[in-house]
């Protein structure tokens, strides 16, 4: 009956539930703000603190001995990445383990939900490895997950059933989530058919993104002073606090000026030389910020062009574009996406909740990942053998196969496992090959075909990762791969 | 022959014709009984002459045949007042009179009682066929007394020591025999032909009356039969009925707790949503909060900093305080 998600984000992080009996999904955001939870630690001596109060103090004590913050670790995930905290090691999948306490404590406390089970959301180029890790730490956070889903899948769940509407008015309809945050911008085309979601292309950006723009406005608003204060760029150094000011103030400019024409930027006492305080006032109008973002909103929208390409679909076909996150809410980029896609533009007003919202439905439905393209072994003789079909559920329970093939060539001592995926069975025009794993086989018998076999088994764990053990009738050696990129949809049934 | 108008001229005659009766001349006897008189007998007399009549010779049977012709009415006659005395002695000698009620009115009881009295008689108790012949007179009004009748008859056979029908020869052969010999005379027996064609037309009436009445009983066994049937059909339909609206009660029982259930439901969920717009209430006004407090600082800090120093830059702390007041205006606040 109950539901919960988890979109455990570069930026910022947000545990929501779903009930059933109200049918009511709420996001369980930081109560003193009704914000999402920075995905900032700041760990100090025998203290862990994640969160807003945790952002706002890294300008302050980042430089002070005893402190260290860590941000934008679910990058780091998948990586064995590891962190010097305080003179100690410590990896990333432990500090993301910290975050998901956090989500977990202040559920608890503030909203009286204990969170033990939870659908967690990842961005769709997530790999097995970095999924791994972040089921590693929910589960030292005491959060079992329940599956992984991809972000843009839980964003059209959240819209449409947060909404009210049914997801079957979606039928055979393409949608593009763009999903423009702090960190990145992750634009992803699925399809609904037949009680599925499954993404068409995916494309995006790493490094511009909400955060880049504050910087440019504030790399405006310093030269600009420098302009009119005579200054050289390389005395500027200011005070502990002021850029943290100025960073603040360039933030509300640019919220400003998503409604103004012209906005001015104010920092008092900027910069002191000389026991003389010096004043930042500077105009911004609306014309001059596009022009500083323009390349990067020209960017982006090539990244939709490109999405758009690798789908193979025109922007008419699109009948539904979700604008996610902070920056999706800049006019300029609002402009553009209504260019292409008119009135099937939608700004979602919860941008920061509506991944875990929908993770959190998907959750109270019980729905699971499925396999989007067939696992497929390709054969000596070109054609294909079926793993894993279109569309098997993506249970771990239900993801298991052996399989006994023929040994056609051992004359270099090894057999081929070549492990492929298709856009459709048996479509080989289509064929991604995956993973080639190499099995030692007795090269000196005749006749190979007539006595020498190969074995293997084929699963799928609860991370979505593909393990592959391989051995051969005359040989002891056991092969081994994993294949970490499989390509999985939603079944919303 | 004249009337005797009184007992006493009767009984000279009487005494004459009983001594004639005791050697064995019975004639004059039966004549005198057959005249018309002019008086009534008392009980007295009548038990007087019985007593002497039954002080005769058995053979030729006296009393078998004034009981016998007293069956067909002599009113007016001492015939009938002497055979009515007989009669009732024969009845007490046939053990008609022991009969109860149930098997003195019904065909059944009395044929039980012909096979019963007459099976067990000997050859030789003549007399006792005869009385039972007598009483079975005395229920000649019956409807069924032919069958009684022929009843009486098949019993009689043993007895007279001839062959059952199914023993010896075939009862048409004997029928034919019998009616050549009727026949085969110098003059025809019409008189026992027409005794015979009367016992057969009765026997044949009968069993008319007989097979009407079974076709009646079979008629109104098929009506009951119908009827039960009918019935069973209604029973049947009223035990469904009953089951359906058992099963229906079920239905709306379960129903009306289904109703309940959704009813606690409805109460529980209405709580939960209740609950639920609060909590989002609560979170808008804190996310609110959170926002102009934010800017609010941000304003009123920048202004603070704008102004005290040495050099305060009261267009800078003005245009912050402007801004803060327009925020607080969009905020409907206060």
């Amino acid at each position: 009956m109950m539901g919960y998600g988890i979109d455990f984000g570069t930026t910022n992080s947000v545990a929501a539930f779903s009930d059933g009996k109200t049918g009511k999904t709420l996001a369980l955001t930081d109560k003193s703000s009704n914000l999402p939870h920075p995905s900032v630690v700041w760990y100090r001596p025998n203290v862990v603190e994640v969160g807003r109060n945790a952002k706002y103090q890294i300008r302050e004590y980042s430089e002070v001995a005893g402190n260290a913050f860590v941000t934008s670790v679910k990058r780091k995930l998948g990586h064995d990445h590891s962190y010097d905290i305080l003179g100690e090691p410590k990896t990333a999948w432990e500090v993301a383990a910290d975050i998901f306490g956090h989500l977990q404590s202040h559920a608890n406390q503030e909203y009286k939900h204990q969170i033990e089970n939870a659908v967690v959301t990842v961005p769709v180029y997530y790999d097995g490895r970095a999924r791994r890790e972040l089921r590693r730490a929910a589960n030292k956070a005491g959060i079992e997950i329940q599956t992984f889903i991809h972000e843009p899948f839980a964003a059209v769940v959240g819209y449409c059933l947060g909404s009210g509407r049914d997801i079957t008015q979606f039928e055979g309809k393409n949608i593009l989530v763009f999903d423009w945050g702090g960190g990145t911008l992750d634009i992803t085309i699925c399809r609904v058919s037949n009680n599925r979601i499954y993404e068409l292309a995916t494309a995006g950006l790493n490094e511009i993104a909400g955060d880049f723009f504050d910087g440019r406005i504030e790399d405006y608003a310093r030269n600009k002073f420098v302009d009119q204060s005579g200054f050289r760029d390389d005395i500027l150094v200011l005070r502990p606090g002021t850029p943290k000011r100025l960073t603040f103030e360039c933030e509300r400019a640019k919220i400003s000026l998503s409604s103004t024409v012209q906005e001015r930027i104010q920092v008092a006492r900027f910069f002191r030389r000389n026991d003389v305080e010096y004043d930042l006032d500077v105009s911004l109008g609306r014309v001059e910020f596009e022009a500083l973002i323009a390349a990067d909103m020209e960017a982006a929208v090539r990244q939709v062009h490109r999405a758009l390409g690798q789908a193979a679909l025109s922007p008419r076909e699109v009948s539904l574009a979700l604008l996610i996150g902070g920056s999706s809410r800049i006019p300029l980029l609002q402009q553009h996406m209504f260019e292409l896609f008119g009135p099937r533009t939608v700004n979602v007003t919860n941008a920061d909740t509506i991944i875990a919202e929908g993770a959190a439905q998907i959750s109270r439905h019980g729905w699971l990942p499925y396999l989007a393209r067939p696992i497929q072994v390709r054969l000596a003789d070109e054609s294909l053998y079926t793993v894993f079909e279109l569309g098997r559920v993506l249970k771990s329970e239900a993801c298991r196969k052996d399989a006994t093939f023929y040994c056609t060539d051992n004359r270099d001592g090894e057999a081929r496992l070549v492990l492929a995926e298709t856009l459709r069975p048996g479509d080989s025009t289509s064929l991604t090959v995956k993973e080639i794993l190499s099995v030692l086989v007795d090269a000196k018998l005749p006749k190979p075909y007539q006595h020498e076999r190969v074995y293997a088994v084929f699963e799928v764990d609860e991370d979505l990762i593909m393990h592959v053990s391989s051995w051969s009738a005359t040989q002891e050696h056991v092969s081994k791969c994993e294949i970490h990129d499989l390509c999985y949809g939603l079944r919303l049934e | 022959m004249a009337v005797c108008a009184s007992f006493d001229e009767f009984l000279p005659l009487l005494v004459s014709a009983l001594e004639k009766a005791s050697e064995g001349r019975s004639a004059a006897l039966l004549s005198l009984l057959r005249r018309r008189v002019g008086f009534s007998l008392t009980a007295e007399q009548t038990a007087s002459i019985v007593d002497k009549i039954r002080g005769l010779p058995k053979n030729p049977p006296i009393a078998f045949i004034i009981a016998l012709e007293s069956s067909f009415g002599m009113d007016g006659r001492v015939l009938a007042a002497v055979g009515r005395q007989l009669t009732l002695e024969f009845k007490r000698s046939s053990g008609l009179l022991t009969l109860g009620p149930e098997a003195l009115g019904s065909k059944a009881g009395l044929s039980d009682w012909i096979r019963h009295s007459m099976g067990n008689v000997q050859r030789s108790s003549v007399e006792h066929v005869r009385a039972v012949f007598i009483s079975l007179l005395s229920l000649a009004e019956r409807d069924y007394f032919p069958e009684l009748l022929l009843s009486f008859l098949r019993s009689t056979l043993p007895i007279s020591g001839g062959k059952k029908a199914s023993e010896g020869v075939a009862i048409e052969r004997q029928l034919v025999r019998t009616v050549g010999k009727l026949v085969q005379g110098k003059t025809i027996k019409t008189g026992q032909i027409r005794s015979m064609m009367a016992i057969v037309s009765a026997i044949e009436d009968a069993l008319e009356i007989e097979r009407a009445s079974r076709k009646k009983a079979e008629n109104q066994l098929t009506e009951s039969r119908d009827l039960t049937r009918e019935l069973d059909e209604r029973i049947r339909s009223l035990a469904d009925g009953t089951r359906q609206r058992e099963q229906r009660i079920q239905e709306l029982e379960v129903e009306i707790d289904g109703l309940h259930q959704a009813v606690k439901l409805g109460e529980e969920r209405a709580i939960e949503l209740d609950n639920h717009w609060r909590v989002v209430v609560t979170q808008e006004v804190a996310g609110e909060r959170h926002r102009l407090r934010r800017q609010l600082d941000h304003e009123l800090q920048e202004a603070i900093l704008a102004i005290n120093r040495e050099n305060p830059n009261t267009e800078m702390a003005a245009q912050r305080l402007g801004r803060a007041l327009k925020i607080l205006q969009e905020a409907k606040m206060p």
